[in-house]
C-alpha cells in the first residue's frame, strides 16, 4: 500500500492519474492478448496488472474524496486504455488474412505477392460483371499497410478485406 | 484554490451521504441501475478496444471510471443483504446484455458472411445482388458434388437481417460470419459510403 498522506495534494491527483494509466495500459494489452490466445503474454501482463492493482489502485480508491482526484482517476483509466490499444497495434504480433477480389488484375497481384515472398492462393469466382479473381494471402500484421499499398498500385479498384487469423499450420511461408 | 477544493470535496461527500441515507428498496434499485449502466459502458468499451476505435474507447473509459469513482463504488460496497446482492448480479448481467445488443449499431464496420449452398447458390447470389449487396461466388466441391461458396460483405448492423434473408432463400445453407478489420476498394464500398 502507498501512503498518500506524505504526498502534497496536487501530486496525489497526478499520482492517481499516472497509476491508473499504468494499470489500464497493461490491462488493455492483456485483454487484447487473451482474445488472440497468447497465453504466456497474458499471464505476465495479468500478474503485473493485478500487482499494481493491489499495491496502488486500492489505496487510490480510498483517496477519491474530491472532484479533481475523481477526474484524474477517470482520465487515467481512459488514457491507459488508449495507450494499451496503441501499444498492441505497435507490437502487431501475429498474422492477418488478406482477401483480395480483383476483376482484371488478379494474376498480376498474385505474382507481385509471390515476388515479395508471400504465399498467395488464387481462386476464380463470379462477381456482378463476370469472372473475378479471389486471392487469399496471410501476411504479418505489421506488413498489412505495405502490402495494401502494393496491391492498390497494381489495381486501384481491387476489393481488399483484412481479417485476423490464428495460423494452425504454416504451409508455404517465406515471409 | 484551497477553498474551491474544499467546496468540491463537500459536493462529492454529499453524493455519498445521500446514497447512504436512501431507504432499502431504493438502494437496491440504485444498485441495479448503476451496475447495469456501468456494465453497458464497460461492455461497449471492451468491444471498442477490440475493434481498435481509440477515440470512442477513451470517452467510454472516462465515463465508466468517473461514474464508478463518483458513486458506484459507495453503492456497490453496500451488499450486506441478499436483495442488494441480487440487484447487483442482475444489474451486471443486464448491462452486459444491453451492451452486446446495442454494439452493432454503435460500432461501425463490416462483417463477411460466407454461405455454402448445395443447390440454391445462384438464387442466393442473385437475390442478394438485387437487394444491393456485393456478392462473389465460387464453385467448390462438397460431399455430394458441386456447391457454391458465396462471399457477401455487409455493414455490421445488418448482419442478422441479411443472414435471416439468406436462411429463407436456402434453409439448408451453411453460414459463417467473420469480423472484418479493414475494408477498402470495390464498387459496393463506394455505394455504401454513408453507412460507415
Amino acid at each position: 500500500m502507498i501512503d498518500f498522506s506524505a504526498i502534497p495534494p496536487a501530486l496525489i491527483t497526478f499520482a492517481i492519474f499516472l497509476l491508473r494509466v499504468g494499470d489500464m495500459s497493461l490491462d488493455t494489452l492483456r485483454i487484447l492478448y487473451v482474445i488472440r490466445s497468447r497465453r504466456g503474454a497474458a499471464w505476465i501482463l495479468g500478474f503485473l496488472q493485478s500487482s499494481i492493482w493491489v499495491i496502488a489502485i486500492t489505496s487510490v480508491l480510498s483517496n477519491l474524496d474530491n472532484l479533481w482526484n475523481i477526474v484524474a482517476y477517470g482520465a487515467g483509466f481512459a488514457t491507459g486504455n488508449v495507450i494499451g490499444m496503441a501499444l498492441e497495434e505497435f507490437l502487431a504480433i501475429g498474422h492477418a488474412h488478406l482477401r483480395i477480389i480483383s476483376s482484371r488484375m488478379g494474376s498480376a497481384i498474385v505474382e507481385a505477392l509471390r515476388g515479395a515472398g508471400y504465399a498467395a492462393t488464387e481462386v476464380a469466382g463470379r462477381g456482378k460483371d463476370g469472372t473475378v479473381a479471389i486471392i487469399s494471402s496471410s501476411v504479418r500484421r505489421r506488413d498489412i499497410a505495405k502490402v495494401q499499398k502494393e496491391i492498390s498500385q497494381i489495381d486501384a479498384h481491387a476489393f481488399v478485406s483484412v481479417e485476423e487469423v490464428r495460423p494452425l499450420n504454416r504451409g508455404f511461408w517465406r515471409a | 484554490m484551497a477553498e474551491r477544493r474544499r467546496h468540491l470535496e463537500l459536493e462529492v461527500m454529499d453524493i455519498r451521504a445521500w446514497i447512504e441515507a436512501l431507504p432499502p428498496a431504493e438502494t437496491a434499485a440504485l444498485i441495479f441501475g448503476l451496475r447495469s449502466f456501468d456494465l453497458t459502458i464497460a461492455t461497449l468499451r471492451l468491444l471498442l478496444v477490440v475493434h481498435g476505435r481509440r477515440g470512442a474507447a477513451w470517452v467510454f473509459g472516462f465515463i465508466q471510471a468517473t461514474s464508478f469513482a463518483l458513486g458506484a463504488a459507495t453503492v456497490l460496497a453496500n451488499l450486506q443483504n441478499p436483495i442488494n446482492l441480487l440487484a447487483y448480479a442482475a444489474g451486471f448481467a443486464t448491462g452486459n446484455v444491453i451492451g452486446i445488443t446495442i454494439q452493432s449499431r454503435l460500432i461501425p464496420g463490416f462483417s463477411l458472411i460466407r454461405v455454402i449452398s448445395s443447390h440454391r447458390g445462384n438464387l442466393v447470389a442473385e437475390r442478394l445482388r438485387e437487394s444491393g449487396h456485393g456478392v462473389t461466388e465460387i464453385a467448390a466441391k462438397g460431399l455430394r458434388g458441386t456447391v457454391s461458396l458465396i462471399y457477401c460483405f455487409v455493414p455490421r448492423h445488418t448482419v442478422r437481417r441479411t443472414a435471416s434473408k439468406i436462411r429463407t432463400m436456402d434453409p439448408e445453407s451453411f453460414m459463417t460470419v467473420l469480423n472484418v478489420r479493414q475494408l477498402r476498394g470495390g464498387w459496393w464500398t463506394k455505394a455504401t459510403d454513408g453507412l460507415h
